[in-house]
C-alpha cells in the first residue's frame, strides 16, 4: 500500500495541465494559494471524527477531501483519501494511516512550486 | 460538447445571452466553489452565488432563483438526492437545470441521481472543459424553453383575441332578435373550431319587414388562414346589402371578389337563404355546401333540399342557381357545415346527410330549435369533450313556435332520454 502511494507523483500534471489552460498562471496561482488551507483543515476534521469515534463521517469527510485533492490535481492526497473513504474498516486502521497522510500533504505542499505556485516557507500540517 | 471553439473560448448557439445566468454553485469545500466560479468567470460568466450545504442550497434557490445549480452530492446537512428531490417538488423549478459533481461514478448511483431530478452530472476531478461544456448547453436548452415558452404565450393570447373577434362576427342575440322580431321564427346555433379559430361562419342580414336573409360558409382548411378568410366574407356579405335579398347575385358577387383574391386552393362552401315568413317561403342558392334540411309544416316529412353550385372562389363566372320551397308556419331548416355530417364517430363511422335528415325526423314539436340541434350533434357523435377533426356549425331557423304542445310528428315512443349534448351558442 505504502508503495503504491509513494510511486503516486503528488500532482497529477495532466489534471494541472487542464486548469492551467482553463485558468491561466496567474487564476491558477489564486486557486492553488486556497490547496494548503483546505488540505490543513481537512486533516484535522478528520482528526477529530477520529477522537469521536466517528466512523462514517470520516468517511464522508474523505470523500470530500478526495474530490478537493482530485480537482486541484494532488493525486497522492486523492489516493489516500480514497483508502480512507473505501478500505479503512476501523478507526485503528485509519488512526494508524494519519502520519501517512500527514507525510503526503507535506510533501504535496513541498511539490507546490513545481506547478505553479510558492506558498509561503514552513507551510506543513 | 462543442460550445467550446478552437480558441477556449464559447460560442453560444442561440440568441439569449447566457452569461449573466445565475448560476448557485453548492459544495461544502470552499476551494471546490472557488475553482468552479473561477474556470465559469474565465469563460465570461459574471453572476454566481454559493451555498455551503444542502440546506442553505433550499434557501439560495428559493431568494436567488437561479438559472442553474451545481450541486455537489456529499454534504453534511443535506445530499445532493435530497436538494434534487426536494427542488423537484415543487413545480416552479422543474426545468431548473441541476448538474450534480459526484467522484462517484456508480451506475446505480447515477441513475438514482437522475430519478430524483438531476439534469446531468459532472465527474471529478473537474475537467474544466467539460464543466463550461455541459453549463452552457444546459443554459442555452433553458433559454430555448423560455423563447419557446414566451411564443408560445404570445401565439395563445393573440389567437385568443383572435377567436374573441370572430365571435364578435357572429350575430349576437339582441340582433337575431331584431330580426326575427313578428315574423314568428325562433332562431338557435352551435358552432365550434376544431382549433382556436376556424374557418366556419354563420349569420343573419335583415331585408324587410318581412323577410331575412341568413348564410353559412365554410372555408377550406381551419386554423388562422381559413379564420382570416371568414373575415374576409363577412366584410363582403355586409357591404353589398342590396344583394340580400337575392341569393344567386349575392353569390356571383362573393365567387367573383374571393376567386379574385383567395390563392389555389382556399375557398367556400357557402349556403344563403332568404325567409320570407309573409310568404312562407325559402328562397336559397348554394356554392358547393351540403342540403338544408327542410321539413314542411308540422306533419310534413324532413327533406334535404339538394342544390348545386361551385363553391366560392374556385373560378370566376361561375352561376348559382336560385331554389325556393314553401316555408309556412310549423316548417324547420337546418344549415349545417359538413363537419357535422362527416365528423367520425369513435369506429370511424360517419352520420352523412341522410342520417341527419332521418333525425331531424323523429324531432317532434316540443322541442325547442336548440334540442333539435343537441339531437343532431349527438346522433352525429359530436359532444362538448370531443376534439373535432373540423370546424363545425348547425343553425336551426324554427317556424315552430305556438306549437310546442302539439303532438310530436315522428317520435315513436317520447321516452329517450335527452342527451348529455353541446350547449347552443344562442336560441332566440
Amino acid at each position: 500500500m505504502q508503495r503504491r502511494l509513494i510511486d503516486q507523483p503528488p500532482f497529477d500534471q495532466a489534471q494541472i495541465a487542464l486548469l492551467r489552460d482553463a485558468l491561466g498562471d496567474e487564476d491558477l496561482r489564486a486557486m492553488l494559494s486556497e490547496f494548503p488551507g483546505a488540505a490543513g483543515q481537512a486533516f484535522h476534521k478528520i482528526g477529530t471524527a477520529l477522537a469521536s469515534n466517528d466512523l462514517g463521517e470520516v468517511r464522508r469527510l474523505a470523500h470530500a477531501f478526495k474530490g478537493v485533492a482530485s480537482s486541484f490535481g494532488a493525486a497522492r492526497l486523492a489516493a489516500i483519501a480514497v483508502e480512507f473513504e473505501m478500505e479503512a474498516t476501523s478507526i485503528a486502521s485509519i488512526v494508524q494511516r494519519m502520519p501517512a497522510l500527514a507525510d503526503a500533504i507535506d510533501e504535496t505542499l513541498a511539490a507546490l512550486p513545481d506547478v505553479g505556485y510558492a506558498p509561503s516557507a514552513g507551510a506543513k500540517v | 460538447m462543442s460550445a467550446l471553439s478552437r480558441a477556449g473560448t464559447i460560442e453560444p448557439r442561440t440568441d439569449g445571452n447566457i452569461f449573466d445566468s445565475k448560476i448557485l454553485i453548492v459544495d461544502d469545500e470552499r476551494p471546490c466553489c472557488k475553482l468552479l466560479a473561477g474556470i465559469l468567470r474565465r469563460n465570461k460568466f459574471t453572476n454566481f452565488l454559493f451555498a455551503e450545504g444542502g440546506v442553505s442550497a433550499l434557501e439560495q434557490i428559493q431568494s436567488f432563483q437561479p438559472d442553474l445549480v451545481l450541486l455537489d452530492m456529499q454534504m453534511p446537512d443535506l445530499s445532493g438526492l435530497g436538494v434534487c428531490l426536494r427542488v423537484r417538488a415543487n413545480p416552479a423549478f422543474v426545468d431548473l437545470p441541476i448538474l450534480v459533481q459526484t467522484a462517484t461514478v456508480d451506475r446505480k448511483e447515477m441513475g438514482i441521481l437522475f430519478e430524483a431530478g438531476a439534469s446531468d452530472f459532472l465527474s471529478k476531478p473537474i475537467n474544466p472543459s467539460e464543466l463550461v461544456s455541459r453549463v452552457t448547453v444546459h443554459l442555452e436548452r433553458l433559454n430555448l424553453l423560455r423563447e419557446l415558452r414566451a411564443y408560445r404565450e404570445r401565439t395563445f393570447q393573440e389567437l385568443d383575441a383572435a377567436r374573441r373577434m370572430q365571435f364578435d362576427l357572429l350575430p349576437a342575440r339582441p340582433v337575431q332578435q331584431e330580426i326575427v322580431a313578428a315574423k314568428g321564427v325562433r332562431i338557435a346555433s352551435w358552432s365550434r373550431s376544431s382549433s382556436e379559430i376556424g374557418g366556419d361562419l354563420w349569420g343573419m342580414v335583415p331585408i324587410n319587414a318581412a323577410s331575412f336573409g341568413i348564410f353559412l360558409a365554410d372555408f377550406a382548411g381551419h386554423g388562422v388562414t381559413a379564420a382570416l378568410n371568414t373575415f374576409r366574407l363577412h366584410a363582403l356579405i355586409h357591404e353589398h346589402t342590396a344583394l340580400h335579398g337575392d341569393p344567386p347575385r349575392l353569390l356571383s358577387m362573393l365567387n367573383e371578389r374571393l376567386a379574385a383574391v383567395l390563392p389555389p386552393g382556399q375557398f367556400a362552401t357557402f349556403m344563403y337563404i332568404v325567409v320570407d315568413s309573409s310568404a312562407d317561403r325559402v328562397s336559397f342558392a348554394s356554392a358547393g355546401a351540403p342540403p338544408p334540411i327542410v321539413t314542411l309544416g308540422l306533419d310534413g316529412a324532413a327533406v334535404l333540399a339538394e342544390v348545386s353550385g361551385l363553391p366560392l372562389g374556385v373560378v370566376r363566372g361561375a352561376k348559382y342557381e336560385l331554389h325556393d320551397r314553401p316555408f309556412g308556419p310549423g316548417s324547420m331548416l337546418l344549415l349545417f357545415s359538413d363537419g357535422l355530417s362527416e365528423f367520425p364517430d369513435d369506429k370511424g363511422r360517419r352520420i352523412g346527410d341522410e342520417g341527419l335528415r332521418s333525425v331531424v325526423d323523429t324531432c317532434h314539436a316540443g322541442l325547442t330549435p336548440h334540442q333539435v340541434i343537441d339531437r343532431l350533434c349527438h346522433a352525429a357523435g359530436v359532444g362538448e369533450d370531443n376534439a373535432l377533426p373540423d370546424d363545425t356549425t348547425v343553425v336551426c331557423v324554427d317556424r315552430r313556435t305556438g306549437s310546442a304542445s302539439r303532438s310530436c310528428r315522428e317520435c315513436l315512443t317520447g321516452q329517450e332520454s335527452m342527451p348529455e349534448a353541446p350547449r347552443p351558442c344562442s336560441d332566440v
